[in-house]
């Protein structure tokens, strides 16, 4: 088991920061160029939701924790801020909570498809949590 | 970010550099509108070639570039895209609304042929 956490500021310039961080973590689990570029993909997805959505330009913390066990990699994105009405609708492809803000509304569509598992809590006024989980392939050659 | 008039093609070629996320996004944004209207430019093409990242939030601004020039009758040239951006755009389905190619001057004649203007 090897963990990871990494707290900043709900700053849009901190995104590289966030993925880059995540990306180097996985490293031990000696991924491919296509796995890595997934999971920077998938949590700058999160973050961008956490800065944009839940804090909405306000000031705020984003949490990153993160965990290898075995080939397995399990990174939980959580903000303290405004939650999710409906988890189902914003999970929906092009759906988007901004219209009028050029998002395309794939961000968790991106997420589903880059990860092998997105779970996503929400409690309105305290916060929302993305859990994702990847397995990393070992090629044997 | 670099950007080059082609007036000719009433074109503007901008060369996108590093990682393309909601941070960077914006500036391309307003850099390419204010661009367009000083410049009278109905066309982008976007050289993707320096690239090493890019979300959805890039695709966002591409679907707002083309949201601008095609109400002018304009369209969107991308080229040098790399694996990563090039899976990105066909995830969002968006393919069809862009010219997709190797270089410039392919975006260009494939432009060209798509408005019937002789070359």
């Amino acid at each position: 088991m090897n963990r990871m956490e990494l707290k900043f500021s709900a700053k849009s310039v901190n995104e590289r920061l966030a993925r880059t961080v995540c990306a180097a973590f996985l490293l031990e689990l000696d991924p491919t160029v296509d796995e890595m570029s997934e999971v920077k993909t998938a949590i700058s997805e999160a973050v961008t939701n956490s800065i944009i959505h839940a804090y909405n330009g306000e000031s705020g913390v984003v949490e990153i924790k993160a965990e290898i066990e075995g080939d397995t990699v399990t990174y939980t994105v959580r903000d303290f801020g405004c939650g999710i009405d409906d988890i189902a609708k914003a999970r929906e492809p092009l759906y988007t909570g901004k219209p009028d803000s050029e998002r395309s509304g794939m961000g968790f569509a991106i997420m589903e498809a880059f990860m092998d598992k997105l779970e996503v809590e929400s409690v309105k006024g305290e916060g929302t949590a993305v859990r994702m989980i990847k397995r990393i392939t070992r090629d044997e050659q | 970010m670099e950007m080059t008039l082609l007036s000719k093609h009433r074109l503007i070629a901008v060369r996108v550099y590093g990682e393309l996320d909601h941070h960077a996004a914006g500036d391309i944004r307003s850099a390419l509108e204010r661009e367009i209207k000083r410049t009278g430019a109905i066309n982008i093409a976007f050289d993707f070639g320096s690239v090493t990242f890019m979300d959805s939030s890039g695709i966002g601004m591409i679907i707002g570039r083309y949201k601008t020039v095609s109400a002018l009758g304009g369209e969107i040239i991308i080229y040098g895209a790399s694996e990563q951006v090039s899976r990105l755009i066909e995830m969002a389905g968006i393919s069809h609304l862009l010219i997709l190619s190797d270089t410039l001057q392919q975006g260009i004649d494939a432009m060209s042929r798509r408005k019937r203007v002789n070359i």
